[in-house]
């Protein structure tokens, strides 16, 4: 899964999860008022006019100016084979093309076509098997230099490097058809000459040719993990820095901690890209400001901060700001993929009706206001954002839970859970809110807050003392086969690092996922949606409690943006300087 | 006085010394790991074994420590994922996270804190000491107690307080002053005070209070010695007995608290520097102890002890220059 910018990382934002934590409630009326409600409904790409430039002109859309990013922590990484969380993938889609991109409206129509690659993927035998992608003609780098198809295959192959991984791993792990992708083929560096695993360029044609059906190729290569890598000009380490640009914009500064400094890509060709417009004429990220700095700087709107965005939800102190009508035109705000769980341990609270009662109780009201009032109560295994979503809830307490219902399917029986969450502010509230519901009902919660820091390495090994977990996803792409399969399939369980909090494992659904994983993704959308419901439906292995939402800012003289669907921040493709 | 000088010196490498050897047990002791960190939740055991090997964690501690103070005399190369990487001394090792020499961090964040802190500190020592003579010289009066009342209040807020509302004002509402920013001054004086003015205003107000206090008592209480009241009995002018005789003794445990203070804000003024999004050596190592990220820490650490230690030896020099009664023997 994808880490959330400043939502579920622990490392660099502790102090700021701390900081912003305090300020952490609001009077909101209701929970979530502030939502667009919309629905995905994307789709890949058949028509191959759709991958061909220029992107489609923006009303009212004029090239030049600077727009600038008041960011809280510098980017994890830059390097396209390392880049995995929301803010760097967002800003590296200018910079590093893929073989196939998102080509969004801002209506909730996301269309996967074609970046470099002419078309979405060709499934060669129609068995999902063997995917050929062509590249366009007159794609260069940064330095003039054309991208060839041994540029996408050698920044696949960096991808290997055993000591990297921290960047998406589902090519390798397709392409090796093992978990453990690199204990033969270890990349460029360390297996130098040696070929990677199912991966051919001839000229201009890029092939992978996988063991297993791989229908979600053409998502997965949406990732940069696809993006092109001159071999002349890698750095290796240091390429983190400053990567060598195949999009609009090109890195012609960067201070570590306090600015990076785009400028126009003078070798990119507007007329081969489907998706950026580049109408600004740099892009300026500034390090270190908070996101409470940022969000009262942008409302301000001084002359200094009319171009400027943030990439963080306007803190709760700050958003009573944005009520006004002229600053709440310049809010985007809507769901993200990220669903919030409440993890039910399958081991240890082994009594279905437990776990269905344990799911009527839950005071999703409470808790959405809790955090300021921005996500939007949620009820399913995956978020709107995903293709094929269907709304349902399993167990329809209302937003405030039935308490009735639950003591009927426990019997009138107390019983006694414990509950595992990160030791930061906000879950300390919303811990203490949910005692206080769970009591109703007769459960009682003993709470065992964790070090935020070890929080995953302590309840992700099995037979941990923990019956409640408290947990959270976002999808890869807008498929639920980043999810489901991800976080459900019992045979992926193990002693550590388990991302199935729930150590749930059922045949009916293993079977099922591997079925569903066997159709096209344009059939899989909407049984992945049926056996999200069949999970809730006779399992219950979770508590849904709420889709993580976005709610962004940026300054009067910015248009032409909203919130991306694919990667959950206002878009650059699409943005302009008003004149 | 040099042999006072060769003491405190030797006294004061032991004293980073051990605080080095205590910082890296520390360190370790937290049961945690910079890969967990480093990973996030995406992460196999495999991983974790991986990136420890990668930053050299899996060595024995005392290797490393060694490591570590070799780096620091002769230079180290230091095997980053794959990529050697040449450290020269004094290599403080490279940051996990950036992935660059401690050094070059330290090079850019010391100067963000250095320009608040001096600024700081011109705001703090002339406000502060100004009223605070002024005050005991008028002991009594309105204007005494306007002022020190007036310290008070300003001793009792907070830099984050202060400094968001001030931003408020100046910042988000008026405009008047631009976003708390950092030129070097190198490059543009005046920039580099325009972006500074806030943290300089803030962080001076709020320590002005206890130096108006200090030296008020202080001088109060030097007014009342018995040489004052001879200076003023040979016939000397008023001016004189307190400019010459009772200022300079007056401000003696001035200087102490004053070089302490210096030491301890060159080590990172991490609210202010927050406050006001100036990425700082303070802001570096908070972020750092957060990330288990040990070479900043060691750093960060060092380097702030390294400042204390250093004024408080200025501090003892000083005060054989101010303090007729002591001669450093």
């Amino acid at each position: 899964m994808r880490r959330k910018f400043g939502a579920l990382s622990v490392g660099v934002l502790a102090v700021a999860l701390v900081a912003s934590g305090c300020s952490e409630t609001t009077n909101e009326p209701s929970g979530n008022s502030d939502q667009q409600n919309r629905v995905q409904t994307g789709t890949i790409s058949t028509d191959p006019a759709e991958s061909q430039g220029p992107a489609k002109a923006v009303e009212g859309a004029a090239k030049g100016g600077v727009v600038k990013l008041l960011h809280e922590a510098e980017f994890a990484h830059l390097d396209p084979q390392k880049v995995y969380v929301s803010d760097a993938l967002s800003i590296t889609t200018q910079f590093a093309r893929t073989l196939t991109g998102y080509k969004e409206d801002g209506k909730g129509n996301l269309k996967l076509v074609g970046d470099l690659a002419t078309n979405a993927g060709e499934d060669v035998n129609g068995d999902c098997k063997v995917w050929k992608y062509t590249l366009k003609d007159g794609l260069k780098f940064e330095d003039g230099t054309p991208i060839t198809g041994a540029d996408v295959v050698y920044g696949i192959s960096r991808s290997f490097d055993p000591d990297w991984g921290d960047g998406p791993t589902y090519l390798q792990k397709w392409l090796t058809g093992s978990a453990e992708y690199n204990t033969t083929y270890k990349g460029p560096f360390k297996s130098a000459g040696a070929e990677v695993p199912g991966l051919k360029a001839e000229g201009n044609v890029v092939t992978f040719t996988f063991p297993s059906a791989q229908c979600e190729t053409p998502y997965a290569v949406a990732m940069p993990t696809s993006a092109p890598v001159p071999k002349a000009k890698d750095t290796k380490g240091d390429y983190d820095r400053k990567p060598v640009s195949s999009g609009p914009y090109m890195i012609k500064e960067h201070a570590y901690d306090q600015f990076i400094e785009f400028v126009r890509n003078p070798n990119w060709d507007a007329n081969t890209d489907p998706i950026r417009n580049g109408y600004p004429d740099g892009i300026r990220v500034e390090f270190g400001i908070t996101a409470e700095t940022g969000a009262n700087r942008v409302v301000a709107d001084a002359a200094e901060d009319q171009t400027a965005f943030i990439w963080a939800n306007v803190p709760a102190a700050v958003k009573s700001k944005t009520n006004e009508p002229a600053v709440k035109a310049r809010v985007q705000a809507g769901p993200s993929q990220y669903v919030e769980y409440t993890w039910i341990n399958t081991e240890r609270v082994t009594d279905l009706k437990v776990r269905q009662a344990l799911n009527y109780i839950v005071d999703r009201d409470s808790i959405v206001k809790l955090r300021g009032g921005v996500d939007q109560i949620g009820t399913t295994i995956t978020s709107p954002t995903i293709a094929g979503y269907q709304a349902f809830n399993s167990y329809d307490g209302g937003p405030t839970g039935n308490i009735d219902k639950a003591k009927e399917l426990l019997g009138n029986k107390p019983i006694k859970l414990t509950y595992a969450y990160p030791n930061v502010p906000v879950r300390q509230q919303m811990a203490a809110a949910t005692k206080e519901t769970y009591a109703k009902a007769g459960v009682e919660l003993v709470l065992t807050p964790l070090d935020p820091a070890t929080y995953y390495e302590s309840v992700g090994t099995r037979g941990n003392q923990y019956d409640l977990i408290r947990g959270g996803w976002g999808a890869d792409w807008p498929s639920a086969a980043t999810v489901i399969p991800e976080l459900l399939d019992g045979r992926t369980l193990r002693e550590k690092g388990n991302q199935n909090l729930a150590y749930f494992n059922s045949d009916e659904v293993n079977k099922e996922i591997d079925r569903i994983k066997g159709l096209k993704a344009t059939e899989s959308a909407a049984e992945w949606a049926k056996l999200d419901k069949l999970i809730m439906d006779k399992y219950a292995p979770l508590i849904p409690q709420y889709y993580i939402g976005n709610y962004e800012i940026h300054g009067s003289k910015i248009g032409g943006t909203f919130l991306s669907d694919s990667y959950g921040h206002m878009t650059l493709n699409t943005m302009f300087v008003k004149p | 006085m040099l042999r006072f000088l060769i003491k405190r010196l030797l006294l004061a490498s032991t004293t980073l010394v051990a605080i080095s050897i205590v910082t890296f047990l520390l360190f370790f002791a937290v049961p945690s790991s910079p890969a967990w960190v480093m990973c996030g939740r995406n992460c196999s055991p495999e991983r974790i074994a991986q990136v420890e090997k990668s930053l050299g964690l899996d060595q024995p501690l005392p290797v490393q420590y060694t490591e570590f103070v070799k780096g620091i005399f002769v230079g180290r190369t230091i095997d980053d994922a794959g990529t050697l990487r040449e450290c020269d001394a004094p290599c403080l090792g490279y940051s996990f996270r950036s992935k660059e020499p401690v050094t070059d961090t330290i090079s850019r964040s010391l100067p963000v804190t250095v320009s608040i802190v001096v600024g700081a500190m011109v705001v703090f020592l002339t406000v502060g000491i100004g009223l605070g003579m002024l005050a005991a010289l008028k002991k009594g009066t309105v204007f005494d107690r306007a002022a020190i009342g007036a310290s008070v209040g300003f001793a009792s807020t907070q830099t984050y307080t202060l400094g968001g509302v001030l931003l408020l004002v100046f910042v988000y509402s008026t405009g008047l002053l631009p976003n708390p920013h950092y030129t070097p001054i190198t490059q543009d004086p005046l920039d580099w005070a325009a972006g500074m003015l806030l943290p300089w205003i803030t962080l001076g107000l709020i320590n002005s209070a206890l130096y108006a206090r200090l030296s008020r008592a202080q001088m109060i209480e030097t007014l009342q010695e018995d040489f004052v009241r001879t200076a003023r009995a040979k016939g000397l002018p008023a001016r004189v007995v307190t400019r010459r005789h009772a200022l300079r003794a007056a401000i003696t445990p001035i200087v102490t608290i004053a070089g302490v203070d210096l030491g301890g804000y060159l080590g990172g003024v991490v609210i202010t520097e927050s406050v006001f999004s100036l990425n700082g050596i303070g802001r570096e190592a908070a972020d750092a102890v957060a990330d288990l990220n040990l070479p900043l820490v060691m750093a960060t650490v060092l380097l702030a002890a390294f400042f204390i230690v250093t004024m408080n030896i200025i501090v003892d020099m000083l005060y054989a220059v101010i303090d007729p009664r002591v001669r450093l023997g």
